[in-house]
């Protein structure tokens, strides 16, 4: 029988799910290979596992929202990524409907 | 480096081809820059233990690799309900039809002992066979390889009533009567609908009588007491077919009863087939009466025989009165629940 903790964890976990991605595609905007996105998300609070982070970056590149490139940085070769023409239009879309729920929730709050 | 490369091939050896290059590449620069990151921290080199410690930290290769593929269960949220009925009603079916066989070759074979263990051990083979089978087939009905249409096409109208209780047929007040028998009276609670448990015992039951009438379970018939037994009169002879396909008329509804309890017509058809079949059988029975004689072995005077037949004689009597009563009423409400339906 889960404990309290546990459900509220799994709660919060699934509450996370969906705004890490939108999280993720907002800072694609710019491009950025998965340690530096990594740490750009961190520096604004969001926290992201690594683990989690670089399968999520290849669904979203499958799923045509993102373009990537392997280039050299720092005498290592690096896999850049940034929002597609898709992504672009995707993102806009699931900003309008976070704010309107949101806002929605606010007034529930 | 040598930890990193081997991590590194155990995680490769787990993806797909045609990713693996990318994917090993990418994770190489991602554990390269926490472990750069690191020693910017230290200020020295890490050492081996440290190296392990980080590589250790991004997860078992088998968990890696696995965050690669395909997302999402074996059986989704949507398909699982369909697949645990499945799974419950073959595992019932199978547990009934391996204790029937059981029971009916303990009756045959001498060795008891192990046709209890060949029992188990039969029923634990389907068990394994159907959860594989079933489980294939759900995971084909979750990628969408196999479509089922019902899930998207039913009627609410369709499914079976809580109660028999429907509005009477105009000008059929004999036929109302036969199908209100039973039901509950205006304003009271709705009677239940037969439960999983009763459908399944009528099944066993059925089943095993059949078995007995088809002769696999070598059970004495008649025996009354000492020296004292009833032997069948001639028509039980000519009414062993007829009987034994009565049988399995309502074998088939207890199956319809489990299996397609939203098909209302159906049942109420196979049903009703039953109940005429038993007035009909009854009918035969009681033109050809005495259906039984009694042999009295031992020594037993004249007025005691003579008293012991006419009690059978009554016993039978009204034993095949109330049958043909009870079917009568059952075959009305089944008609009346087929005109309402």
């Amino acid at each position: 029988m889960p404990n309290e903790t546990d459900i509220f964890e799994t709660l919060r976990q699934e509450l996370r799910r969906g705004s890490l991605i939108l999280a993720v595609l907002a800072q694609l905007q710019e491009e950025r290979y998965g340690y530096t996105l990594r740490r750009a998300l961190s520096d604004v609070g969001v926290d992201i596992d690594e683990g989690a982070l670089y399968p999520m970056l290849r669904r979203l590149e499958g799923q045509g929202l993102l373009t990537s490139e392997w280039r050299e940085e720092d005498k290592r070769k690096k896999r850049f990524y940034r929002l597609s023409p898709e992504g672009v239009g995707v993102l806009a879309r699931l900003a309008v409907e976070w704010r309107a729920m949101n806002s929605s929730l606010d007034k529930l709050l | 480096m040598d930890l990193l490369e081997r991590y590194l091939g155990a995680v490769a050896a787990l993806l797909p081809s045609a990713q693996r290059d990318d994917i090993t590449a990418e994770l190489r620069d991602l554990l390269l820059n926490r472990i750069e990151e690191k020693e910017a921290e230290l200020g020295r080199p890490l050492t081996n233990a440290e190296q392990e410690a980080i590589i250790q930290a991004n997860g078992h290769p088998l968990v890696v690799a696995g965050r690669y593929g395909s997302q999402g269960p074996l059986i989704g949220p949507a398909v699982y309900p369909l697949y645990m009925q499945a799974l419950k009603v073959s595992l019932a079916i199978g547990a009934l039809v391996t204790v029937i066989l059981t029971v009916i070759a303990l009756f045959n074979q001498p060795n008891q002992s192990r046709v209890i263990i060949q029992g188990v051990h039969n029923y634990v083979s389907l068990t394994i066979t159907v959860v594989g089978l079933l489980t294939i087939a759900g995971w084909l009905v979750e990628r969408g390889v196999v479509k089922l249409n019902f899930l998207d096409n039913w009627k609410p109208s369709r499914l079976p009533p809580v109660a028999p209780e429907l509005p009477p047929l105009p000008g059929l007040p004999i036929l109302n009567s036969l199908g209100s028998i039973g039901s509950a009276p205006a304003g009271a609670p709705k009677v239940r609908a037969k439960s999983r448990f009763e459908s399944v015992f009528e099944l066993v039951v059925t089943l095993w009588v059949l078995a007995w009438w088809l002769g696999f379970t070598p059970l004495p018939f008649g025996e009354l007491g000492k020296g004292v037994s009833l032997i069948p009169s001639p028509i039980w002879a000519s009414m062993h077919w007829p009987i034994a396909g009565l049988l399995v008329v309502q074998i088939a509804v207890c199956l319809a009863d489990l299996l397609l309890a939203a098909a209302v017509r159906v049942r109420a058809g196979l049903a009703l087939a039953s109940h005429l079949m038993i007035l009909a059988v009854v009918w035969v029975l009681w033109n050809a009466r005495p259906l039984f004689h009694v042999d009295v072995a031992g020594h037993v005077d004249a007025a005691s025989r003579t008293g012991l037949m006419a009690s059978i004689y009554v016993g039978v009597d009204i034993a095949l009165a109330v049958t043909a009563v009870i079917a009568m009423v059952s075959a009305g409400r089944e008609i009346w629940r087929l005109a309402r339906s």
